[in-house]
């Protein structure tokens, strides 16, 4: 904990490379646990938030105080804090036992706890079989466990994730996803992910960077209370006058219709929230004689990412 | 401070483990080895298959090490003028160096040597090259940053590499010392032991401001070929440069000083205070190097 009783507080931070300005006037604090979402789209700066915080960078403008370390690369973080990088890779030709215990013994845990910490992590992503063996023969999904069982060894404060589940298949994006909830209960982890449905379902806070700023940050609720979407499944198929008549309640930002399938975006910033919105359109369609079959909240951030980001053209439900 | 130490000595184990593993670290095991055992074959054969007798070979030997120690120490005029000026009685101090080398010293270990000390400056960058731009260059360093600082991670790499520089110097040396001993025994044990212990220390000496050279280059290069280009370049660009330039003009020849090019024989000297003169440099030029490496890898974007 920094001495403003946060995991990690982020003031005025600005970096370029060259003449591009890469952030501009980051400003972040975040708890001492939980998981956050960072998201935005390529190049808009994410990875170098991720390397300054990490100490991968030098710090050029602004200030950080990561746990109650002072700055990056603090002596007082060796052993708290763990990254796992987008685009680093393992030594080809050692065992990846002796790579793990190799970071483990600079943690000052050596023998056989250390021995029992990295088969604990391997076990955890599914990995142990592979412990002695190289990581030439890891396929690209196994790499990236790799790096999760790196990124969790020991009892690390504060985890930094890029892209944590990019390339795996859906029992092990649920494996690492289960990972990461846990570790979120006694660590602050910052996870990055373009995969912003994921994200929706471990993260509790989140922040949205795009072009270098942090354009919205903080708890999911409050980032995305504007942009609420729902997927309704229809008994019928709705008419084009049932649809317009939909379009014109006050709430509903968007609406389109595939099928059977409605998606609303409703507008939840007013003082009665997502209820009165909801309220609102289900009032609508009943008088429409449009009976849902079924409800389900949808990619609320996606809408909001897509609205702060400015990148609305890639819509899905527009396409 | 402890938790420094352990670092540093975690990596170094680390670093030597990797060498005797990877394909680069073995390539330069093997070479260094290997040109080791060539130089001293080379320098072994005539008496050995007996091309020139043991006393026409000392003479010539004493009068070679002559002309290259007057080079080295930067004596006016080629090689040929040297020999006269030698026969004269003019370059006194080089004759009796020579001749202290190879009358009153086992003469073929001293000639190893300085052959050997040719070749180092050449073949250390291979043992250093990767310390550090093979891990930046394959990112891996970012597994390590948030465990260990940076400080340790260099110095640890640094002193991996010398100790594994050093073993191989040993080892190429009891090697040699035993060879003369055991099948030319042209000197008794009495001579060779204590030469051969003090030849190696200046070997050891030698190699450190090299290695230091060659962890400088892999830090400022991010590509380990490039690293290896360069501190072998350096190494070898440096004495052409100096005696080209001072062809043109006298001083240039002082270029020779960037690197223990200009001193490294006096290792070999026969005055103490001049050895321990030579040690120190060697030390200082390593200490300039790792504190120029030290600065840049601190302030180095990752």
């Amino acid at each position: 904990m920094n001495s403003s009783g946060h995991g990690l507080t982020i003031r005025g931070l600005a970096h370029r490379f060259g003449e591009k300005v890469v952030l501009d006037g980051i400003e972040w604090s975040l708890p001492n646990t939980g998981v956050v979402g960072l998201v935005g789209p390529n190049g808009a700066g994410k990875t170098t938030l991720f390397s300054i915080i990490a100490g991968f960078l030098h710090l050029q403008q602004g200030s950080l105080e990561i746990l109650d370390a002072p700055r990056p690369g603090h002596p007082r973080l060796m052993g708290r804090l763990a990254v796992m990088p987008q685009d680093a890779i393992f030594a080809r030709d050692v065992t990846i036992l002796d790579q793990l215990m190799f970071l483990r013994s600079l943690d000052g845990v050596s023998g056989r706890r250390a021995r029992i910490d990295v088969e604990e992590a391997m076990q955890r992503v599914d990995l142990e079989d592979e412990l002695h063996r190289g990581a030439a023969v890891l396929s690209h999904g196994m790499g990236k466990r790799l790096g999760v069982a790196q990124a969790i060894l020991g009892t690390p404060e504060l985890v930094l994730l890029d892209e944590p589940t990019a390339g795996l298949d859906p029992a092990n994006a649920r494996q690492v996803r289960g990972i990461i909830c846990e570790l979120g209960k006694s660590a602050l982890v910052i996870v990055s992910s373009h995969n912003l449905l994921e994200l929706q379902e471990i993260i509790e806070r989140v922040a949205i960077i795009s072009e270098g700023k942090m354009v919205a940050s903080g708890s999911v609720e409050e980032v995305t209370r504007r942009d609420r979407r729902f997927e309704l499944r229809l008994g019928v198929k709705i008419t084009s006058d049932q649809e317009d008549a939909l379009r014109s309640c006050e709430k509903v930002r968007h609406i389109s219709c595939i099928d059977d399938r409605l998606t609303v975006d409703l507008d939840a910033s007013s003082e009665g929230g997502v209820d009165e919105a909801l309220t609102e359109l289900l009032q609508a369609m009943l008088k429409e004689g449009i009976p849902p079959r079924e409800l389900r909240e949808g990619a609320s951030l996606e809408e909001a990412y897509l609205r702060l980001t400015g990148d609305s053209q890639q819509d899905p439900a527009d396409r | 401070m402890t938790t420094m130490l352990r670092q540093i000595l975690i990596h170094a184990r680390n670093s030597m483990s990797h060498s005797l593993r990877s394909g680069s670290g073995v390539v330069f095991i093997v070479l260094t080895i290997l040109a080791g055992l060539a130089l001293a074959n080379l320098a072994f054969a005539p008496i050995e298959l007996g091309f020139i007798e043991l006393e026409q070979f000392r003479d010539n030997a004493a009068q070679g090490i002559g002309v290259v120690l007057s080079l080295a120490t930067l004596q006016q005029g080629d090689p040929d003028s040297i020999v006269g000026r030698m026969e004269s009685g003019e370059l006194v101090e080089m004759t009796m160096w020579a001749r202290y080398l190879v009358l009153e010293k086992p003469m073929l270990l001293s000639i190893t040597v300085l052959l050997l000390g040719l070749v180092l400056p050449l073949l250390l960058p291979l043992g250093t090259y990767t310390a550090i731009s093979g891990d930046v260059q394959h990112r891996s360093i970012r597994y390590l940053l948030p465990r260990t600082t940076r400080s340790s991670l260099l110095l640890g790499r640094l002193l991996g590499c010398l100790l594994l520089a050093w073993m191989l110097i040993g080892a190429l040396m009891a090697a040699i010392v035993l060879y003369l001993g055991i099948v030319l025994s042209l000197d008794s044990w009495d001579e060779l032991i204590p030469w051969g212990l003090r030849c190696t220390g200046a070997l050891l000496f030698l190699s450190f401001p090299y290695v230091c050279l060659g962890i400088l280059c892999s830090t400022i290069c991010r590509v380990p070929l490039v690293a290896l280009f360069a501190s072998a370049g350096v190494a070898v660009a440096v004495p052409v440069i100096a005696f080209s330039a001072r062809a043109a003009w006298e001083p240039l020849g002082n270029l020779l000083y960037l690197l223990p090019w200009g001193y490294s024989h006096q290792l070999l000297s026969p005055d103490a205070q001049t050895v321990s003169m030579a040690m120190l440099y060697c030390l200082g030029h390593g200490l300039i190097f790792i504190s120029i490496a030290h600065h840049q890898f601190r302030k180095a974007d990752l």
